[in-house]
C-alpha cells in the first residue's frame, strides 16, 4: 500500500505527540509522582532530548569516519588493468590520442 | 537475458576504451549478454572517435554510439539510451573507471537469486565494499549526508546516492520517467520512488576508486547546498 503520510509528516507527528506529552507533563496533567531531579529533567526535557540526539548523531558520524573502508588494492588493480587493457588494445588496432594532442600509433 | 550498459559520456576519450576492454573482459567470462549504449553529450574531446574505433573492435551490436548535440542532464540521457537499448536488464555506471565491471556479475547473480527489481552497489556497506582516494574531509561529507539522508528518508538501502546499479528495463523505464531532481539527488529519488513503489531493492557491496581527476573530489559548497535542497524536498513530498 502507498505510504499516505510523507516523511516530514511523519516526524511532524511524532515531534507533536512528543510536544503534547511534555506540555501535559509540566502543567501536571498526568498523575506521577516525580523526584526533584525528575522535575528538572522534565521542564528542559526537549533540550537533554535534543542534546542527546545530537550528541548520539556525532558520535555515531565519528565512528564511521573512522571505521570508513580505505581500499588501496582496488586502486593498486585497476592501475595494473588499465595497463593490460592499453596494450591489448594497441595489439588490436586500436589507435590511442595522445594527452600531448599528436596520434600515437602502436 | 541481455544486458543494456547505458553509458553517458562527457570528454571521456581516454576512459572510454579501458572501461569497454574491462566490460568485455569480465562480462565475457561470466557469459552474459551484453551491449554497450554510448550517450556522449557532443565530446570536443574525441570520445565518439573512440567509441567508433571501439565498434569495429568489439562489433557494432556491442557498441552502439547514440549522441546527443551538447550537454543536456543525466535523467535524459538514460531516457535517450532506454530508447536505443535492447536489453531486458539495464546497468547504470559511471564512465570514469571509479566503477569496476567485475561487480557486475555479482550484481546479475544477486539479482537472480534474490529476484530482485533492483541491485545496487554499496560503497557503504556488506564485505569487501570501499572508497579510495577520499580525505578526511569527503569522509566526513559523505558520511554526514548519509546519516541525515537515512534518518530522514529511512529508505531501506545503505548507499543511496550511489550510481551503480542493475535494473529490470521496464522499472528503470518508470523510475526514471517519474523522477525530476538532478545530480546526487537523482539517484537518491530514484531509490526512494522504487521503494514507493513497492519495488524490491538488493545490494552488492562495490569499491569505488575515485580518481581525483579534477583535482579536488568536486565536492565544494555549491554542490552540498544542492543536495540538502533535494534532500529536503524529497523528505517533504515523499
Amino acid at each position: 500500500a502507498p505510504m499516505a503520510l510523507t516523511k516530514l509528516m511523519q516526524w511532524l507527528l511524532g515531534g507533536g505527540c512528543f510536544i503534547a506529552l511534555w506540555l501535559a507533563l509540566m502543567h501536571d496533567l498526568i498523575p506521577v509522582e516525580l523526584t526533584p531531579m525528575g522535575r528538572h529533567v522534565t521542564n528542559w526535557l526537549p533540550l537533554y532530548a535534543g542534546g542527546l540526539f545530537g550528541l548520539a548523531s556525532a558520535l555515531t558520524i565519528v565512528y564511521r569516519v573512522l571505521m570508513f573502508n580505505d581500499c588501496p588494492e582496488a586502486h593498486s588493480e585497476l592501475v595494473r588493468e588499465i595497463d593490460e587493457a592499453k596494450a591489448d588494445l594497441a595489439k588490436r588496432g586500436f589507435k590511442f590520442v595522445d594527452p600531448k594532442g599528436d596520434k600515437k600509433t602502436s | 537475458a541481455m544486458y543494456s550498459i547505458i553509458l553517458p559520456t562527457y570528454n571521456e576519450r581516454d576512459n572510454l576504451p579501458l572501461l569497454v576492454w574491462m566490460i568485455d573482459k569480465y562480462l565475457g567470462a561470466a557469459n552474459i549478454q551484453y551491449e554497450i549504449v554510448i550517450v556522449d553529450d557532443g565530446s570536443p574531446d574525441g570520445t565518439q572517435e573512440a567509441a567508433k574505433q571501439l565498434a569495429k573492435i568489439y562489433s557494432e551490436d556491442r557498441i552502439v554510439l547514440r549522441p546527443r548535440p551538447r550537454k543536456l542532464g543525466l535523467g535524459t540521457a538514460y531516457l535517450h539510451g532506454l530508447k536505443h537499448a535492447k536489453g531486458d536488464h539495464v546497468i547504470l555506471m559511471d564512465a570514469d573507471l571509479s566503477h569496476h565491471p567485475k561487480f557486475i556479475p555479482q550484481m546479475v547473480a544477486k539479482m537472480r537469486s534474490g529476484s530482485f527489481d533492483i541491485v545496487t552497489g554499496s560503497r557503504y556497506e556488506g564485505e569487501g565494499c570501499g572508497v579510495y582516494g577520499w580525505d578526511l574531509r569527503r569522509k566526513v561529507i559523505s558520511r554526514g549526508a548519509n546519516f541525515l539522508a537515512q534518518l530522514l528518508l529511512r529508505p531501506g538501502v545503505s548507499d543511496l546516492t550511489g550510481s551503480f546499479r542493475l535494473y529490470k528495463r521496464e522499472v528503470l523505464q518508470r523510475l526514471v520517467d517519474s523522477c525530476t531532481s538532478k545530480g546526487y539527488v537523482f539517484q537518491m529519488e530514484m531509490m526512494v520512488r522504487a521503494r514507493h513503489l513497492g519495488y524490491s531493492i538488493g545490494e552488492v557491496p562495490i569499491t569505488f576508486v575515485d580518481r581525483m581527476f579534477y583535482g579536488d573530489s568536486k565536492l565544494g559548497g555549491s554542490e552540498i547546498v544542492q543536495y540538502l535542497k533535494g534532500l529536503l524536498t524529497l523528505f517533504a513530498t515523499t
